[in-house]
């Protein structure tokens, strides 16, 4: 049997591509790393955290403001043009508006915007910190590079996220509401209610444990593609592609396990 | 003080390594380590600094592993080494002296010295009298002076051993002179010091003994005379290309 076992590993070594084995070593390289990161000396890179989370939060405060406006706007156009016509349900449109934007658009949303904007930054600064030897410079003082570069992102991403999400849930609810008075003339009031007697406030709290996860996966995914850069600007360009396009993905398998299986 | 290099291995691909085996130690002094190009000396280098984990075997200083030691006491080890790179490396989110400032910052020295020794190493490696030079940053800088920031930065961190890869490779000869000056200059601050160099002339000049790496093993070693035997050889042609002459000529020196 263990013959039969040790064939087969030869086989599956031998056929395994030059690109595999160099995936698993950067992984290990990657893994190996940030376990380092977690041993002592501690140093509490706090300034890199501030400054991280206000310049990523602030520098996507628009375009997530916009997009999740436009979402509000089209999901709550889209419903009210149906109660007009089936003309029952307009003292549901705020609920229902808000549930669909809270639980699903906007995290989604947001996360596959951070992921675009943040998360490309990432990649870039630490790939071509990789590049010009400033990781083995910063680690020839002494100074571990997971803990001045990676921790601060990482829970600068995972703070960050989910107040984005709030912002842009009270803009998409905002949104929603004019969309919904302008066709169906709905008022303010009617609007409020709705909301509080249809959406949970668990939906929220839902909402914002989904974006910290989002912050997380941005990180880790565009922070191992800039890690493990070794050669040139043409290949932290197609790392940039490759860690916003992984982060996406990963964000909308996340969601999905979290919507079906947790949530 | 003393570094063991222990059975060395190392390869950037699975299949392919460009270091196989490697044993050498080396007590206090300069040692300058020669070799084609790709044959593994600024790997070595790295590996000796702590920063790039080895394939196969271990570095020893003062007896105490660093690869196969825990991760706190491989810390504590890496703290005494201080690496200057080929381009200076320098971190491009600070000016000069925010370089200088956060490795001196990093490594302990109190807050009370930063000044002074900022202004002691600017002088010694020649940046003090270039205007404003504290609040350039990188992209400001020329090679040379980065290249001495960068060295600057290795220095204001007192470290007992000393690792200088290709320090002079690219520069011009004015420029090269200076920063021979500069490190000979700063080897008497250091106990063990370690130089990858192509320039056989400053190899000469400031190394106690020399290694050739050949195929992935040292496949010779040297004194300081015989390095400058060589330099004053006529036959033999030591540049990159003709490296197989020089293993020969090597071989046949005093150790």
């Amino acid at each position: 049997m263990k013959k039969i076992f040790l064939s087969i590993g030869k086989s599956i070594q031998d056929q395994s591509s030059d690109l595999g084995k160099s995936a698993f070593k950067n992984v290990g390289s990657f893994v190996s790393s940030i376990w380092e990161g977690f041993h002592p000396p501690y140093k509490h890179y706090f300034s890199e955290f501030v400054y991280f989370s206000s310049s990523s939060g602030v520098n996507a405060f628009g375009i997530v403001a916009i997009t999740s406006a436009v979402a509000g706007v089209t999901s709550s156009y889209l419903i009210a043009e149906e109660v007009r016509r089936a003309g029952v349900g307009a003292e549901f449109m705020g609920g229902g508006v808000t549930q669909m934007l809270v639980t699903q658009l906007v995290p989604i949303l947001v996360g596959l915007v951070v992921a675009g904007r943040t998360g490309s930054a990432i990649t870039a600064s630490i790939g071509s910190m990789k590049i010009t030897e400033q990781i083995e410079a910063l680690k020839s003082i002494s100074v571990d590079p997971i803990q001045f570069l990676f921790f601060p992102r990482l829970l600068g991403l995972m703070t960050v996220l989910p107040c984005l999400t709030i912002l842009g849930c009270i803009m998409g609810n905002i949104a929603g509401y004019l969309a919904a008075e302008r066709v169906l003339h709905l008022s303010w009031s009617t609007w409020t209610f709705s909301i509080l007697d249809l959406f949970e406030i668990e939906k929220l709290y839902h909402s914002i444990y989904k974006s910290i996860v989002f912050g997380a996966i941005i990180t880790i995914v565009s922070f191992y593609q800039g890690w493990t850069v070794h050669q040139s600007s043409d290949e932290l360009s197609r790392r940039i592609q490759i860690g916003v396009v992984g982060s996406m993905t990963f964000i909308l398998i996340a969601n999905l396990i979290m919507t079906v299986l947790v949530f | 003080m003393k570094i063991e290099i222990e059975n060395i291995s190392f390869g950037h691909n699975i299949d392919e390594r460009i270091l196989e085996k490697l044993n050498y130690s080396i007590s206090d002094g300069v040692l300058g380590i020669l070799g084609q190009s790709g044959c593994g000396k600024s790997t070595l280098l790295r590996i000796m600094g702590g920063l790039l984990r080895p394939d196969e075997g271990d570095i020893k200083v003062n007896g105490e592993s660093i690869w196969k030691n825990t991760i706190v006491r491989k810390k504590a080890i890496s703290k005494k080494i201080g690496m200057v790179f080929q381009a200076g490396a320098l971190f491009d989110f600070l000016n000069v002296e925010g370089n200088l400032k956060f490795a001196m910052e990093a490594t302990g020295v109190p807050r009370r010295k930063w000044n002074s020794t900022i202004n002691k190493i600017l002088e010694s490696v020649g940046l003090n009298d270039v205007g404003n030079i504290r609040k350039r940053f990188v992209s400001q800088l020329s090679g040379g002076q980065a290249r001495r920031v960068g060295l600057a930065r290795t220095l204001v961190t007192s470290p007992e051993i000393m690792l200088f890869d290709e320090p002079t490779t690219g520069l011009d000869p004015q420029r090269s002179r200076s920063i021979i000056e500069i490190i000979k200059s700063s080897l008497a601050d250091s106990k063990i010091s370690i130089i990858v160099s192509h320039d056989m002339n400053f190899i000469s000049e400031v190394c106690t003994k020399t290694i050739l790496i050949e195929n992935g093993i040292v496949s010779a070693e040297t004194n300081k005379e015989g390095i400058q035997k060589i330099i004053k050889s006529e036959k033999t042609d030591y540049k990159d290309s003709n490296l197989n002459k020089l293993s020969k000529f090597i071989k046949g020196l005093p150790t």
